[in-house]
Parts: C-alpha cells; sequence; structure tokens
C-alpha cells in the first residue's frame, strides 16, 4: 500500500484531481449542512456527474462528498438545531445549547477540530492496517454484534439523565418503529395493519428528520409571539486555543479509537459511534455533570468519533470489497462501472487506485478546516434572516430532503406525522436523541439476535459461553447501565 | 375543505383532456425509469447506462427516478397503478416480479403489467469458501447426512435470489430439513459472514461469487458455464425440474394496457440501446449478461417464470 | 393539586394507551408460530412490554408531580401542523412546485408575516429554485403537477 503512494499521489495532484477534491469537500459541506439533506441524498445527487468521469476522479468526488457531508451536518446541528442526518443527532446535544450561550463560533470550533482530527486518523489507519482491521472484522459474528449493539444501547441510559423514564420510553419507541414493516428473518409483514405502504418500515431519515428539524418548526412557530425573532448569534468560527485543549486531549482520542473500531464492524455506522462515544464520555470525563448543557467534551466526543466512522467504513470496503454502509456501497457499485471488480482482491489488484483513494481521503479531510470556515462565514448572513423565512426554508429543505431518500411519498407523510409526533413529545421533557438511537440500532439488534439464536439452537447462554468478545461487551454493557443508578443514588444520599 | 375539492376538480380536468398519444408522436416529453432500489446500486447502474442509449433510440429524453423499500414492491407498486401511456417503466428483477407478488401482500401480480423488454439474465451459482473441505456437491450431501443441523446456509433476505438458490439446491437434493437458514441483510454482511465461517453456503450470480475466494459447487443452467466447465449443471446432480435452471433476470415493465404501437416502439428502441456500443460497453465491464427479448416473447417468459417460480416459494417455506 | 388533567397527564395516558394496543395486537393470530427466535413478534413482543411497563412508571410519575404546561399559542400551531399533514398529502397530485408555495404562505401569513412583497417572492423563490435544482439541473425530478410537466 505504502509503495504505491507516490504514483498515487501523481494521480491526485491533476487540474481533474484537485478540482473534485475541491469542489467535492465544499459541495459536501454545503449538502451537509442544510437542514434535511444528508450524505445518502448528497451522493444520490453527484452519482449521475461521476458516472462520465474516469475512476479515479469519480470515486475521490464520491469520497469528498460523504466525509464532506458528514462534517457539514454538524453546523445546522449546531446552529439551528436540525441534523440532517441521525449521526449529527448526538451533536445537537451540547452544541446547541452552546449556540443559544451565544457560543456558536466556539461550538463550531470545537466540532470542526474534532472531525478534522478524527478524519484524519482514520485516514492514516486506513493507509497503514486495512487489511488487518479487515481480519479482525471477522471475529464479529452476529453473537458478537449483538453484544455491541446492547453497549451502544446503554447510550440512551447516559442521553437522558434528569428524565430518565421519558429517555428510556423514548428509546423503546424507537425500537419498535424499526420493527414495522417486513420481518428482516421470514418477510411477513408486522404492524402494517393492512396498509401495503407500512411494508417498507418506517424510514429511519424520515423520521430522524420529523421528530427534530419539523418539530422544531412547530416549537419555535408555538412559541414565538414576534415575527421579527432572529436566531443564534454567530459570526463564523472561533478555533479553540491550544490552552483549551488541556484535560480534552484524553476524550478526543478515545472517542477516534471508538469511531474507527465501529467504522469497521459491519451492521454499525457514524450514529451508532457518535452515540457509544458520546456516552462513554459522558460516563468518564472529568466535565461529565455540565453534559447536555453545551459542553465542549460531548461535542468532540460525538463529532471525531462519526468522521473517524468515514474511515473505518472504508476499511472492509476496500480491504474485503465489502461496502461498510450505503455510501461505500455506492462507491463500489461505481468502481465495478469503470471496470474494476470489487471483492477481496480490490487492494492487490489496483494498488494505486487504492492508495489514492487513501490518500485523497486523507487531504479531504485537512481541507475540511479551510472549508468549513469558509462555509459557515457564509452561512452567517442567512441566520440574521427573520425566524419565520428561515422556517419556510428549513420545511421546503426537510420535504425535498426525504423525498430523495427513496423517492417514496409515503415517507413524507411519515415525516410530518413524526413532526407533529415530535413536537407533542418534546412538550413534555420526552428526549428525541434515544428515540434515535433506538430506530438506528433496532434493526440490527434484531437481526444479531435472532439469527443468534438460529445458530445456537435457541440457547440465550451460550451467547456469552463460548464468545469472549461477546461477553467482555456485555459486562461493559452492564456497568454503564448501572453506573448512573449507582451515581444518581450516591448524589442523593450526599445532598441528604 | 374547499380546496381539496377544487383539486380534485382541477386534476380531474386535465385528465380528460389529455388524450393518449398516438405512436406516431410518442413520446413527447421525457420517459421516466424507475429504479425499485437506491441509488448507486446494480439496478440503478444499470438503468443509468441504459438511458441515454434508450432516450437516442427513442429521439427523446429519458431520465431514471428511484423509489425504493420493502424489496422493491414500493416501486412497482406505485408503478402498477399509473396510466399505461408507455412514458413510465420500471426495470424489475425476478424477485420483485415474480416473487414478492406470491409471498407478499402486494397491489400487483401477474396482471398488471405490460412486459417491454428483457434486458439481463444471468444464472444462479451454488458455492462455498474456497478454504472448506467440500469439493462436490457430493461431499455437501454426505456431511449434511452425516451431521443433521450442523451446517448454515445464508441469504441475503427472505425471498431474494440468493435464497431461492440455495433453497432450489437443497430442497432439490433433499437435505433442506437436515440445514439451518440465516437471513442476513444484503449480500454484503453475508459473504462476510460466509468468509468468517459463520455460513458454510451462499447463492448468488456468478459475478458475484469470482469477487471473493469462493468455489462454485452447481449452476443452476441448462449447460455448464464456459468460465467453470467443470462445474456440473443442477440437472447433472439429480435436481429436478422446475428447481434446476434459476436465472436473476430483469427487463422493462410499463402498467398493463400499453397500446400495442407504443409497446413496440419501445421494445425496438430498448434493442437499439442493447446493441449500442456504449452499453455494450457497460456489460462488457460490469460482467452483466444480456439477453433481449422483444414484448411478446418477454411476457410469455415473464407469465412461465410466475408459474414455475411459485414451486420455490413452496420449497423455501415463503 | 389543582387540575387533575393537564397537557402532561394526557399525553402520558395515550403514550399508556398506545403500548398496551400494541401488546395486545401481537397475540393477535395473524402469525403461523414458528416459535422461539423464527417467529416475526418474538422481539417486538419483548420490546412493547418493556415499553408498556415503563408507559404505566411514566403514568405513576406524571399523576404524583405536576408540572406547569408550556406556553402554546394554540392557533397558529393547530394550523401549522394541519398544514404539514396537508401539504404532504397534496405533493403527489399537485406537484412538489404548487403545494410548496402554499405551505410556505400559510407558515408566513400564520407567524404573522404580512408584507405583501414577501408574500408574493420568498415562497416562489424558494420552491422555484429548489425545482429549478432538481428538476432541471440535476435531472432527479421531484413530484410534477398534472398542469405542467416541467414544474
Amino acid at each position: 500500500m505504502i509503495e504505491a503512494i507516490p504514483q498515487a499521489l501523481s494521480l491526485i495532484f491533476t487540474v481533474e484531481g484537485m478540482f473534485v477534491l475541491t469542489l467535492g469537500t465544499m459541495l459536501g459541506i454545503v449538502l451537509g449542512a442544510l437542514p434535511g439533506i444528508g450524505s445518502t441524498v448528497a451522493v444520490a445527487m453527484i452519482l449521475p456527474f461521476t458516472l462520465t468521469m474516469t475512476q479515479a476522479p469519480a470515486i475521490l468526488l464520491l469520497l469528498a462528498i460523504y466525509a464532506g457531508s458528514v462534517y457539514g451536518g454538524s453546523i445546522s446541528a449546531i446552529l439551528i438545531n436540525t441534523p440532517g442526518t441521525p449521526q449529527s443527532a448526538a451533536t445537537c446535544l451540547d452544541g446547541y445549547p452552546m449556540a443559544q450561550r451565544g457560543e456558536a463560533g466556539k461550538a463550531l470550533g470545537w466540532a470542526t477540530i474534532a472531525s478534522v482530527v478524527g478524519g484524519l486518523t482514520s485516514a492514516v489507519v486506513l493507509i497503514f492496517a486495512a487489511p488487518q482491521l479487515a481480519a479482525f472484522a471477522l471475529n464479529f459474528g452476529p453473537i458478537e454484534t449483538f453484544a455491541l449493539i446492547l453497549l451502544g444501547l446503554t447510550c440512551i441510559v447516559s442521553v437522558s439523565e434528569g428524565s430518565m423514564i421519558k429517555g428510556l420510553i423514548a428509546g423503546f419507541l424507537g425500537l419498535f418503529l424499526s420493527t414495522v414493516g417486513g420481518d428482516p428473518l421470514t418477510g411477513e409483514a408486522r404492524f402494517t395493519f393492512g396498509n401495503f405502504q407500512l411494508i417498507a418500515g418506517f424510514n429511519l431519515l424520515a423520521v430522524v428528520i420529523g421528530v427534530f428539524a419539523l418539530s422544531e418548526v412547530l416549537i419555535r412557530a408555538s412559541a414565538i409571539s414576534d415575527a421579527d425573532n432572529k436566531l443564534v448569534k454567530f459570526s463564523g468560527i472561533v478555533l479553540p486555543k491550544l490552552s483549551e485543549w488541556s484535560g480534552r486531549v484524553k476524550g478526543l482520542i478515545k472517542s477516534v479509537l471508538i469511531g474507527n473500531v465501529i467504522g469497521i464492524l459491519p451492521g454499525t455506522g457514524a450514529a451508532t459511534a457518535a452515540f457509544i462515544s458520546y456516552a462513554e464520555a459522558r460516563r468518564s470525563a472529568p466535565t461529565r455533570d455540565n453534559f447536555g448543557k453545551g459542553e465542549p467534551d460531548g461535542l468532540i466526543a460525538s463529532e471525531s468519533a462519526n468522521n473517524a466512522v468515514t474511515g473505518g467504513a472504508l476499511v472492509p470496503t476496500m480491504a474485503l470489497g465489502i461496502p461498510g454502509d450505503a455510501i461505500t456501497a455506492v462507491m463500489l457499485a461505481t468502481l465495478t462501472l469503470h471496470g474494476v471488480t470489487p471483492g477481496v482482491r480490490l487492494m492487490s489488484e489496483n494498488p494505486v487506485l487504492m492508495a489514492a483513494i487513501f490518500s485523497g481521503f486523507f487531504i479531504i479531510n485537512l481541507m475540511l478546516l479551510p472549508f468549513g470556515m469558509i462555509v459557515s462565514r457564509l452561512a452567517a448572513p442567512i441566520l440574521r434572516i427573520k425566524e419565520a423565512y428561515m422556517l419556510v426554508m428549513i420545511s421546503l429543505l426537510c420535504t425535498v430532503g426525504v423525498f430523495f431518500v427513496r423517492g417514496n411519498p409515503f415517507d413524507l407523510l411519515v415525516m410530518a406525522l413524526a413532526g407533529i409526533f415530535g413536537f407533542v413529545l418534546r412538550r413534555q421533557g420526552f428526549p428525541m436523541a434515544p428515540l434515535v438511537i433506538g430506530m438506528v440500532l433496532g434493526p440490527t439488534l434484531e437481526i444479531s439476535l435472532r439469527q443468534g439464536l438460529i445458530i445456537t439452537d435457541g440457547s440465550f447462554a451460550a451467547f456469552f459461553t463460548g464468545h469472549p468478545i461477546a461477553a467482555v461487551l456485555a459486562v461493559i454493557a452492564l456497568v454503564m447501565l448501572t453506573l448512573p443508578v449507582i451515581r444518581f443514588y450516591r448524589s442523593k444520599s450526599a445532598k441528604a | 375543505m374547499n380546496i381539496f375539492k377544487a383539486t380534485a376538480t382541477a386534476v380531474a380536468a386535465v385528465m380528460a383532456f389529455s388524450t393518449p398519444a398516438s405512436a406516431e408522436e410518442f413520446p413527447e416529453r421525457p420517459i421516466n425509469l424507475v429504479a425499485p432500489f437506491n441509488a448507486g446500486g446494480g439496478t440503478d447502474l444499470l438503468l443509468r447506462a441504459f438511458a441515454p442509449h434508450f432516450a437516442e433510440a427513442l429521439g427523446g429524453d429519458a431520465y431514471v427516478s428511484n423509489m425504493a423499500g420493502g424489496s422493491g414492491t414500493v416501486g412497482a407498486a406505485a408503478l402498477a397503478g399509473q396510466r399505461p401511456d408507455g412514458y413510465q417503466m420500471g426495470y424489475w428483477s425476478v424477485t420483485v416480479a415474480t416473487i414478492q407478488p406470491q409471498i407478499k401482500d402486494v397491489p400487483y401480480d401477474v396482471d398488471s403489467w405490460t412486459p417491454i423488454c428483457s434486458v439481463a439474465a444471468s444464472p444462479t451459482v451454488l458455492f462455498t469458501n474456497a478454504s472448506s473441505p467440500f469439493q462436490t456437491i457430493e461431499d455437501v450431501v454426505a456431511a449434511v447426512q452425516a451431521e443433521p443441523g450442523k451446517y448454515i446456509y445464508g441469504s441475503s433476505g427472505p425471498g431474494a435470489i440468493t435464497h431461492l438458490t440455495t433453497v432450489a439446491a437443497f430442497e432439490g437434493l433433499g437435505i433442506i430439513d437436515d440445514m439451518k437458514h440465516l437471513p442476513f441483510q444484503g449480500s454484503g454482511p453475508a459473504l462476510q459472514a460466509m468468509a468468517a465461517g459463520t455460513i458454510q453456503f451462499f447463492g448468488d450470480t456468478e459475478l458475484l461469487m469470482t469477487r471473493g475466494d469462493f468455489r462454485p459447487l452447481v449452476v443452476f443452467n441448462a449447460e455448464r458455464l464456459e468460465s467453470f466447465p467443470d462445474v456440473p449443471t443442477a440437472a447433472e446432480v439429480g435436481i429436478a425440474a422446475p428447481l434446476n435452471e434459476l436465472y436473476l433476470w430483469g427487463g422493462l415493465f410499463a402498467p398493463a394496457g400499453v397500446e400495442p404501437d407504443v409497446t413496440e416502439k419501445l421494445s425496438t428502441a430498448c434493442e437499439t440501446a442493447m446493441n449500442s456500443d456504449g452499453f455494450q460497453q457497460f456489460a462488457a465491464d460490469t460482467s452483466t449478461v444480456l439477453n433481449y427479448r422483444n414484448a411478446a416473447d418477454f411476457d410469455a417468459f415473464f407469465r412461465a417464470q410466475y408459474e414455475s417460480n411459485s414451486a420455490l416459494i413452496e420449497a423455501a417455506g415463503l | 393539586m389543582q387540575n387533575l388533567v393537564t397537557e402532561r397527564r394526557i399525553v402520558a395516558l395515550l403514550i399508556l394507551a398506545l403500548s398496551a394496543g400494541l401488546v395486545v395486537s401481537t397475540f393477535g393470530l395473524q402469525f403461523a408460530e414458528l416459535g422461539g427466535a423464527f417467529s416475526p413478534m418474538f422481539f417486538p413482543r419483548i420490546i412493547l412490554m418493556i415499553l408498556l411497563a415503563l408507559a404505566a412508571l411514566n403514568m405513576v410519575i406524571d399523576m404524583m408531580t405536576n408540572v406547569e404546561s408550556k406556553e402554546l399559542r394554540l392557533a397558529p400551531t393547530l394550523l401549522i401542523c394541519a398544514g404539514f399533514v396537508g401539504y404532504v398529502l397534496l405533493i403527489m397530485p399537485l406537484g412538489y412546485f404548487i403545494s410548496s408555495v402554499m405551505l410556505a404562505l400559510l407558515i408566513l401569513i400564520t407567524l404573522g408575516i404580512r408584507s405583501p412583497l414577501v408574500l408574493l417572492v420568498l415562497p416562489i423563490a424558494s420552491a422555484g429554485s429548489l425545482v429549478v435544482l432538481f428538476n432541471h439541473i440535476l435531472k432527479m425530478p421531484l413530484p410534477n403537477s398534472p398542469f405542467f410537466w416541467w414544474i
């Protein structure tokens, strides 16, 4: 891999190569920053243009759009509390409170640095260890995956401190919503009550955009009495000073590791990584009591992890020819169109192309910093327009975004109802992040549990006896689950 | 509610005035090709490569739109109710057109379509890991009978072509009850599980199999494949009809009731587009096996497939 | 305990009723009982039972505590809620452009915008620019109207 890098760089440092990297990253950030438009739709928009390009630029453009849009999602999450994608949902938790305090620029600064560090480290890991990591990922069968997802679910507890029961209800509602539609193992329709449209299930993005973005529109409309209301104050990114990093570096490293590992594993993704990393930071960071109130450590945890996943997801994609998520699947399909066969021999047969992809990915992550600053500077005047205008634009954009996720008009109805439902629940103090966690993790949780039971002939105990990785993960999950409870009672008795 | 009433009236009025265009003038506006899966998937890319050549052959414009969900049934269901004016067509695979309507309660069936042309058809192959001890299908039968309940075959989901291939093989060999089925969400996770040893058998097209380190055991084709002359056909190893041939095919369908002239025009354009250099190049690059049938032949083939696949559905317990 | 019926308690009750109804629905005889992990209801039933227990607990907590309702301007909220539902139902029959202009007007008027210039320009400009971008530049068509295929 490393030997091929000089030749690969000569592929990248051409007029066309630099053009697609620059344009792709910029466009990716802009599209990601638009409320309602996430990575999936951004890639679908760009895909037709890549069909006429040659191999390396086509893949680099898709990659730039992908990494750019994952980062761009944090901009709308922080500034207007509307994540365009599930992976930015955790970013809202601390990003938006900071923005409300008038520290929007600072919040974006933390998020940007964390994203860049997360992305760059994952690029380095990819260049040096992709085959070894892909081999490691093979140790994760259904049973290990089940234990990992169980660990992920404990995040519900940590993001809903203060309103534990309501958080858990939202989480289990999310898990339930993910079971509606065709059963993944038998194909039978569940909870469709005779409605054919429901057989495809509730689309995750339609629900996420409904409960976050549309319900935000309703919340603002239900409270403002002054049509001239302005949004948060923001005039550009303020990068954190070096001294402000003291005490935060350890958390950053941990989050990057979590993002990398989870990105490599099958059946998970950026949203899972962001939430697990956030929950871990909330458990261990010295500033944990400020989480959810605008704590930079929370932002760092989610943003560094979700950007590290973009590199991690490329590991199985490139080393095994097996896509790590929906976006890398598109990249592989695009490769076949250019006469490259994805598969186990992808790296050995196309070392230069692969090295170009990896190095291009590194450069894209470097570009996130300057381009992120430019895009958010350009976004600043938009935030100064009247709130009513902004609400119109959010509503129209969300509709476009949800429509293009699957092209299914039924998803629009789901979005609208989820918006109203989310609004009613949010007014009563139900947090929405657990609902998203439940919906993200639900399908994998169910499939891995039932696959595991098929393998062990129905014995749940056998999950942990023959599977050390699963046993360790389950123990960690148990600790994560009980710790907040113990802490809660200790703080109670300390007060008494 | 006046606005609703007004809208309905307006829509009805427009519908009434727009008479179907005669075949002479067809097409007058862009043609919509529906991919029932997400942008960037195999079906989507095939249609995107096909669309410009098809548009050129018709002397009009054509674009691809995606409508995904429910294993392709959401897109097909949406098209089934549309006006049969030839401006809307979908690319359905064997599963969307013949399997799903027989296992799910979907609002379309064998009579909902005007088949236009078939585009691709690849035989499927049953395979195992290259490092596995099974050299031939006889080894597999012996091993499964020696240890019933031990071996697992995977699929990319219930009712998918991958599922039907394994069912056709093991039902045809009479050992399906001694094996376990593990469905995954898509071929990617299933192949990863195969590499990890969680599952031992998987079935898909030749193209997919060559991507990994796998060993073919049986091909579901009338004759042996050129690329694997030593691998027996299903009929040779004793798998009886109709389970012995299984193809992943796909083609263009319009809603039922398209004017014969328009169907003829579309079907001819489809042939011209498939023979274009650009599309032939695409097929070569992606190892897509092209297989053109005109509207009448495709209609007969589609109906025969619909019948014979019901035996497979029965065997799969779907 | 001045007011027994509060918004919070109604929501708690609705969630409780919803989860109870769903748990009951999993016991319908609609599936071939394959047993254990093979049953399509195996996983949802576990989830729904836990949900039901949580909803009951939540009901108890909300009955014991009394929380003031947040400020709610009822009329605009209901109008915009109805607007959203009507909008998504009209997108297919009327096309994206026409229905979006209608929704935009509704939101602006409900939120007290009265300037005729804004009401004329903003909806058409924002919906129109999206239609031009997607339908004509990117060739990724949003639903079009029955009147003109280009919007």
